[in-house]
């Protein structure tokens, strides 16, 4: 039976500093990416998700050079994304061993990106990240709904409702959706259990959920309310538990899902 | 890099010349049967592998590489597959998509026919997990039965398949970890062994 993957992400800023963000916003160093990626591939995880956080605002990719030395660090499943604009940019990454190639901001103002590299280069290589945050319904103050963006979840950056994007990317070829929930990056106050859940119930593309966790129990909530095909993680598997302290981190966690799968 | 590790030397081949100076073939895998299938034709590799495998060169087709042994798939209609391995690549449609994602992605395990398969010689493999990426698969049911291991994904799918010297994967051996390398490791003996 196929498992759900336990999956670390790095952050990378434009000195190809690993960084840890809250919110999306405040940055924390913690060291060398490539060291990080060497770590946990002797760690064995599932997957490695790499980002280039700095890369669209600069309109530029993640570097070719910075991912082909990650290729040679890390021996495990490697999602890389950052700025990605071209098919020729997605087959230079393919070509240097990276299982999925990760889209997020270009699909903004060109949408029909998606489903063209899609068919070049098969739904299963292409991966779609949403960010998304949650905004209080005005007519009533304890509803809040789900909006979704291509990139940065910034104010007039047109966020649509998160079911009608992420079916749309489905439509259009995707093959995962990573769900990022910018509220809770880096808070480790757990995950949006209910919404996500609901997400996953309507979609027949695999689906990944980060932002907010903090622990194993944060796991065990959302696995157990949804059949996910991916929990992915940045502060979980970057920091001691309960604490700022760089400690990079994996087979206990690892061990303890493979347990509670059985 | 995985070969590299095997101590096996290995080059990137995309013309037919010199074809006959391997030991053996990996046919790799990432991409759509239709653009990998026309450029297997075009390039004369098509036609050079069908008869350098035909005379015992050993082949092993990895995700892709292995539905292009096929003999045709869906997801290009019209377009041929090699036609080394009987049966066919067809779309993942299960009907409990809650419970099962099209692509397939992730590490799941496969279970060896009684009649067990020389790649996994060495491997137990009842909790060895594999790493697959794939949104088209080949059904266990739709070929006769042969030398195989199967992957469960709502319905049973050959993750493994060897007949004389032709051999596929479904999943990505050199990303599968130990038991993926041992995978390599055993083709690679396979080659020496029929060399």
């Amino acid at each position: 039976m196929l498992r759900a993957r336990l999956i670390p992400v790095l952050l990378v800023d434009q000195q190809l500093h690993l960084v840890k963000t809250t919110e999306f916003g405040q940055r924390h160093y913690l060291g060398d990416p490539l060291n990080a990626a060497y770590v946990f591939s002797r760690f064995e995880v599932d997957e490695l998700l790499v980002l280039d956080i700095d890369s669209t605002p600069q309109h530029r990719s993640i570097p070719l050079r910075f991912v082909e030395a990650l290729a040679r660090f890390a021996r495990v499943p490697l999602s890389v994304g950052g700025g990605i604009t071209s098919l020729e940019q997605i087959h230079d990454l393919l070509a240097l061993g990276v299982e999925k190639v990760v889209l997020s901001a270009v699909l903004r103002h060109d949408f029909l990106f998606l489903q063209q590299a899609a068919e070049r280069f098969g739904s299963s290589t292409i991966s779609v990240v949403l960010n998304i945050i949650e905004q209080s319904v005005p007519a009533d103050s304890d509803a809040t709904t789900t909006l979704a963006f291509f990139g940065r979840p910034d104010a007039g950056n047109g966020g649509q409702p998160l079911l009608n994007l992420a079916q749309a990317c489905q439509q259009a070829g995707a093959g995962e959706l990573v769900i990022n929930h910018a509220q809770r990056d880096g808070t480790r106050a757990g995950y949006a259990v209910s919404q996500l859940a609901a997400l996953n119930s309507q979609l027949t593309i695999p689906l990944v959920c980060l932002g907010g966790c903090g622990s194993h129990r944060h796991l065990a909530e959302l696995l157990g309310a949804t059949p996910l095909s991916g929990v992915a993680a940045g502060s979980l598997f970057a920091y001691a538990p309960e604490s700022r302290e760089v400690l990079l981190n994996y087979p206990l966690t690892h061990q303890w899902l493979q347990q509670e799968c059985r | 890099m995985a070969l590299a590790d095997l101590d096996a030397a290995s080059s990137l081949v995309s013309t037919s010349e010199c074809l006959s100076v391997f030991d053996a073939v990996i046919l790799p895998g990432v991409g759509h049967f239709g653009p990998a299938a026309s450029a297997l034709a075009v390039s004369g590799l098509r036609e050079a592998l069908l008869s350098l495998i035909g005379q015992g060169l050993p082949v092993l087709g990895i995700c892709l590489g292995f539905q292009l042994l096929t003999d045709f798939s869906e997801e290009a209609p019209g377009v041929d597959g090699l036609g080394l391995l009987p049966g066919f690549t067809q779309r993942l449609r299960p009907r409990n998509t809650h419970q099962h994602k099209v692509p397939h992605l992730g590490w799941n395990s496969i279970k060896a026919s009684a009649d067990r398969p020389r790649l996994l010689h060495g491997l137990d493999d009842e909790d060895q997990l594999f790493y697959f990426a794939n949104a088209y698969g080949v059904a266990a049911g739709s070929v006769p039965p042969l030398c195989h291991a199967i992957y469960q994904h709502e319905s049973p799918w050959l993750g493994l398949v060897e007949q004389g010297s032709v051999f596929g994967v479904q999943f990505h051996p050199e990303k599968s970890r130990s038991q993926g390398l041992q995978i390599l490791h055993n083709f690679l003996i396979v080659a020496r062994e029929q060399g």
